[in-house]
């Protein structure tokens, strides 16, 4: 079977963000919590020096010389001189995204950003599949009151304006990130209830599974074998799908303050903190809303692919 | 058909009645009231339980709760912890702005989307296709937060063509008629570029998938066969079908032109619908917060009511089942 092209580029686009994510912390040049006093603001591509002080604090500037026996420190906002007995080590690196206000590596939070909103987006997309999964195969086949309790209670949350909704619960309580993957998941897996719903029903009048059904076959070997293995194609498109919407309201949250909180790093964060100090740096906020596209394009693409190849083997 | 208007209609009742109810639970289980998000710490204890009796937040919940519901079934929504007025004056002021951006960012989406996607099918995977597919991929996954951001860095202050923020100029109240006009018209520009740029994508994606699908069937190939104009074929042989579902989304619109969105209307401080909720939500003005939500719910279930009669309208296929 052909693999269509979109998956391709989707699965390798996603491939490469959570492999960057995980692994590319250990890679980039690691400059611990940033320097304000002399990386404050340095623009994209800067290369930088880095010394690691005996106590304990980590010095980042773009000019760093030696006179005598002691470094001389510049930066935009200060000029230190530092004996050459307190310096530990002298690396180089580079900040190839800039740093933000405080000297930190744009980069680099990026990166431990990236984790924060895959992970939430992830777990949260699993809990949405598994309930939505749950309440749309018991409302298929629990009887006629199950199906109308279920489906109406699926009507009333869809009536609720979701964003509104997240906001509220997200203002009222306190934030974080176990809240976000719940309200996240919780808020999101009406619409795949309604979709296994109508996948099952339509199955149950195939008839291949009016033959296992007149054969005497019992419901979990019903389920293991006919109903779910037909499910999939359909589950994982929507899945995909719902996994670039949650992404993006994980990143508005964040954005209104109402998500990660302002502790951690993560995407929607970043953007806002940028966008206050746009003038002074335009990649603080650019990078970030690219890293948001980036990731929600390739969730995208994995969808219209899993939708064109289950097309073209249906 | 009348059966089921009828129906939907009855069924909006309970519906909203349960949204407004389960807000009601959510807001109750969270840990604070409105006297606790006045941020002043000279407040002392007294006075923030002075407050709360002020607004009736010391009645148990069951209390507040049948209160709200009486009041509310006599189209009485309460008054306004944060906004000092009545909810419904302070929904009914913040409707029309949110109507206009809403509104005009709608009219963007369609007609944007509907040349994009008329531009993409006329050669498809030839150069501009290709291009135009791209951009409204880009566009699809582009945050509306971070685009409206750039619009700003750009448009507002790069080039300064635009007002960065809000809906009015300060001396407006002095403009005659046409200038004022005028006046709002720009400063409506950015927002509804917004809106409209990340709608108009979707809007592409989804009529280009269906044109090209409408395309490849056989009253496509009769027409061509019987010698009818590429322009023709395409524009009206082709469209007509292609723009069944786009009328259904017409009517799923509906919650956003009365709800409002709430990001670009934070972010542009246009004083509607989205930023009253977002405010009441923040305040945990209960009133507010529930009469938001009430209308945001009718129009969910109206817009989707509208969106069926709407394809019944245009597709008489549709007419017949239910």
């Amino acid at each position: 079977m052909r693999v269509p092209r979109r998956l391709v580029w989707g699965g390798s686009g996603l491939a490469v963000l959570v492999i960057g994510c995980l692994f590319g912390p250990l890679w980039v040049t690691d400059t611990g919590d940033g320097d304000p006093l002399h990386a404050s603001l340095l623009p994209p591509l800067t290369s930088v020096s880095i010394l690691d002080l005996a106590d304990g604090r980590t010095l980042i500037s773009p000019e760093v010389t030696t006179s005598g026996d002691r470094f001389r420190v510049g930066g935009p906002h200060k000029i230190s001189s530092i004996a050459r007995d307190a310096v530990i080590s002298r690396r180089e690196g580079r900040l190839w995204l800039g740093s933000d206000r405080f000297g930190r590596d744009v980069l680099a939070r990026l990166l431990v950003g990236g984790r924060i909103s895959l992970a939430v987006a992830a777990l949260g997309v699993t809990i949405a599949l598994l309930v939505g999964l749950g309440v749309g195969l018991a409302a298929a086949t629990g009887g006629r009151v199950a199906d109308a309790v279920l489906m109406r209670t699926v009507d009333a949350l869809l009536a609720f304006p979701i964003l509104l909704l997240l906001i509220l619960l997200s203002a009222l309580f306190q934030p974080g990130p176990v809240l976000l993957v719940a309200v996240l998941g919780l808020s999101s897996w009406m619409g795949l209830a309604r979709l296994v719903r109508g996948q099952v029903l339509s199955l149950r009048s195939r008839t291949f599974v009016e033959a296992a059904r007149v054969a005497g076959t019992r419901w979990p070997r019903m389920w293991t074998l006919h109903y779910l293995p037909n499910l999939k194609a359909p589950v994982a498109q929507d899945t995909a799908l719902q996994m670039g919407n949650l992404v993006l309201a994980e990143a508005t949250l964040s954005f209104l303050g109402l998500g990660i909180p302002a502790t951690l790093p993560s995407w929607g964060g970043m953007v806002s903190e940028g966008q206050r100090v746009m003038l002074d740096g335009w990649w603080l906020s650019v990078f970030p809303g690219l890293a948001i596209a980036a990731l929600v394009i390739s969730l995208a693409l994995i969808g219209d692919g899993l939708q064109s190849s289950s097309e073209a083997s249906a | 058909m009348k059966r089921m208007v009828l129906r939907r209609l009855a069924a909006l009742v309970p519906l909203v009645w349960l949204v407004a109810t389960l807000t009601f639970v959510v807001v109750q289980a969270a840990p604070g009231s409105y006297a606790d998000t006045i941020d002043n710490p000279r407040l002392s204890a007294e006075t923030r339980e002075a407050i709360r009796a002020r607004y009736g937040l010391d009645r148990s919940a069951g209390q507040q709760y049948l209160s709200w519901l009486g009041a509310a079934l006599t189209g009485d929504l309460g008054t306004s912890f944060l906004y000092k007025e009545p909810v419904s004056k302070v929904l009914f002021r913040a409707l029309p702005p949110t109507l206009v951006l809403a509104g005009s960012g709608l009219v963007l989406t369609l007609v944007l989307g509907l040349a994009l996607a008329l531009a993409a099918v006329r050669h498809p995977n030839a150069w501009a296709d290709r291009l135009i597919t791209v951009l409204s991929l880009g566009l699809y996954g582009v945050p509306s937060f971070w685009l409206a951001g750039m619009l700003i860095m750009v448009f507002s202050v790069s080039l300064g063509w635009f007002p960065p923020s809000h809906m009015r100029s300060v001396d407006a109240a002095d403009l005659s008629g046409f200038a004022r006009a005028a006046d709002l018209v720009h400063h409506l520009m950015l927002p509804a570029l917004c809106l409209g740029l990340v709608g108009a994508a979707a809007t592409a994606r989804y009529l280009r998938a269906t044109l090209l699908d409408v395309r490849a069937s056989r009253f496509m190939l009769a027409a061509r066969a019987r010698g009818i104009p590429r322009h023709r074929l395409l524009l009206v042989h082709a469209l007509r079908p292609a723009l069944l579902p786009v009328v259904t989304l017409l009517g799923l619109a509906l919650p956003v032109l009365v709800s409002g969105s709430v990001v670009v209307e934070t972010i542009f401080s246009w004083p509607g619908m989205g930023q009253v909720a977002f405010n009441a939500a923040r305040a945990r003005d209960i009133p507010l917060i529930l009469g938001a939500t009430l209308i945001g719910a009718a129009a969910v279930v109206l817009g989707s009511l509208l969106s069926d009669l709407l394809y019944a309208v245009v597709d008489p296929r549709a007419r017949t089942e239910r």
